[in-house]
């Protein structure tokens, strides 16, 4: 008969129960989350409010759920993942009935989306997609790479076949910020006379983008222009050129199509940007939250939405996050 | 009792104590020690090698859809009549796409010759003069034509759209190295020139002259 247990073996025991309870408490969360009251509630979890862009997408999304009988809320993840992570607990733990989601981080969000399918609650992702195709029921996403192709081409043809260039990066753990660059870069490296002479992240900021490119100009005080992975940032970056005495003669290139960015293109201050549809995009995930909850099952994995080029010549068309109505 | 059974018994739970970590540790260690070749085959797995896969599509799918490519006069003329039926019929639309893709093949003889491009007027198409209905641009190719008319690859099969993105890179890297050079260098006016290849057609563009990416051109 064993009259005293070993200490290690007390301690592997202690670690396997703990273990045991941990597994047990997130079963429990997600049958909670499952038994909830069956209100029709939707969560629109947006990666950021800091920035004009995603305001456009978060709301639309809300109001377009508002509009097909849903009760909506939006949660701000501040571009932080553990901010997203805890408005994801939350919004199981409230019982809500289907998330509308724009991700912080293509690989790091793919455990929220996890976590919520788990407790069946159905997951639409909006611009952004994450690097799974087993956890969302669908993505609507921009086609951003073809719109970055169109922007460097237009960029060859504004800049000439030689002259030096910065890049401002979004948020490096985002597949936009990737698939516009290697756009981008998919046609202007093709010209060796064009030389990028920095390549920096701004994390799609207004503010970062201008001390960036003030730090920049410092040390390349003669490039001919700058390829912004974002309006917020190609709107930091225009104010440190006017700063800097420089906005005549640098032109600047941003992506989404924000209004400010589109007004000062009708302007000639501001020489392209890639238009985005946030309304569209929102309103295609809202309507098919709704679908699902009516039953539909047959989505499609990722939906592509165009993204186009506005400049100077055709910049009557576009405004208001999209293109005008005739 | 034997003398030594004291000593035994006293030892006994420290030993079923010890077998039983080392099962425990067997069956979840705290470390477990992988050896190097094995993680870099996994990650080999899991990293996407776009040249393989598009070499895989280029010699295989995408030539056996050849046969089945829409004929470019044929093309043009269901255009000409209804460009919503057209796109229904013979294109394939990338989501929410505000244009259509095509994979197109025809025959006809070259009309012009430029550095950046070749003008073809169709054999079969309805226009009996010496127009060209057909532009194929020597380079760069820019664009997802051939990845998108062929209508074989769907961006949901894709966790990461860079991998799709960088696949249509790919496809257009072999257009300008192993289909283009040839063309640039036999093209003269007056000669004869069959072709497959891909075609984008935007829903807002009036009667298009159809711009080719070929993944095939012959001087028959």
């Amino acid at each position: 008969m064993m009259r005293a247990r070993p200490a290690c073996l007390t301690a592997c025991l202690a670690i396997l129960a703990a273990a045991a309870l941990t597994a047990c408490s997130r079963e429990d969360t997600g049958e909670r989350a499952a038994e909830g009251d069956g209100a029709e509630r939707v969560a629109v979890v947006v990666s950021t409010l800091n920035n004009p862009w995603f305001v456009v997408l978060a709301e639309t999304a809300r109001d377009r759920a508002e509009a097909l009988g849903f009760d909506a809320v939006i949660f701000d993840s501040q571009n932080d993942p553990a901010k997203e992570s805890a408005h994801y607990d939350n919004i199981i733990a409230s019982g809500y009935d289907a998330i509308l989601f724009n991700p912080t981080d293509a690989d790091g969000s793919i455990a929220n989306v996890r976590k919520a399918a788990a407790a069946d609650i159905p997951v639409f992702c909006m611009d952004r997609e994450i690097n799974a195709t087993d956890a969302a029921v669908s993505q609507v996403i921009s086609d951003n790479y073809s719109g970055a192709v169109a922007l460097g081409r237009y960029f060859v043809e504004q800049v000439g076949e030689t002259g030096k260039y910065v890049e401002l990066l979004g948020l490096v753990g985002d597949n936009n910020t990737w698939n516009r660059s290697k756009g981008f870069h998919s046609v202007v490296d093709r010209y060796p006379g064009l030389e990028m002479v920095a390549q920096q992240s701004a994390d799609f900021d207004r503010a970062k983008a201008l001390e960036v490119l003030e730090s920049i100009l410092q040390a390349n005080p003669d490039i001919d222009a700058v390829f912004a992975g974002n309006d917020a940032m190609a709107m930091g970056a225009y104010q440190a050129l006017v700063a800097a005495g420089k906005a005549e003669r640098v032109k600047v290139f941003g992506f989404d199509g924000a209004d400010d960015v589109v007004r000062l293109i009708a302007e000639g201050r501001i020489a392209a940007t890639a238009m985005q549809f946030p309304k569209v995009m929102a309103e295609t995930a809202a309507e098919s939250a709704s679908a699902y909850l009516d039953g539909k099952r047959d989505f499609q994995q990722k939906v592509p939405v165009p993204v186009e080029l506005v400049t100077g010549e055709n910049v009557a068309s576009f405004g208001d996050y999209g293109r005008r109505q005739d | 009792m034997r003398p030594g059974g004291i000593s035994v018994s006293r030892w006994t739970p420290w030993v079923a104590g010890a077998a039983v970590l080392a099962v425990l540790v067997w069956v979840m260690p705290l470390v477990r020690i992988v050896p190097l070749e094995a993680t870099r085959e996994q990650s080999a797995v899991a990293v996407f090698d776009p040249a393989a896969r598009a070499a895989e599509f280029w010699t295989g799918p995408l030539q056996a859809a050849a046969a089945d490519a829409v004929d470019a006069a044929e093309l043009l003329g269901a255009l000409a009549d209804d460009p919503a039926a057209a796109a229904a019929r013979y294109g394939h639309r990338l989501g929410l796409a505000t244009m259509s893709s095509y994979l197109v093949a025809g025959e006809g003889t070259i009309v012009s010759v430029d550095a950046r491009s070749v003008a073809i007027s169709l054999d079969d198409d309805q226009d009996p003069g010496n127009d060209a209905e057909v532009v194929i641009e020597l380079g760069p190719v820019f664009g997802n034509a051939i990845r998108d008319g062929s209508g074989l690859l769907d961006v949901s099969d894709f966790p990461n759209a860079q991998d799709f993105n960088a696949l249509s890179a790919e496809i257009n890297r072999r257009v300008e190295e192993e289909v283009l050079p040839a063309l640039a260098a036999g093209a003269e006016a007056g000669r004869a020139v069959r072709f497959a290849g891909g075609v984008e057609v935007a829903d807002a563009s009036e009667l298009p002259v159809l711009r080719v990416v070929p993944f095939r051109v012959e001087f028959p």
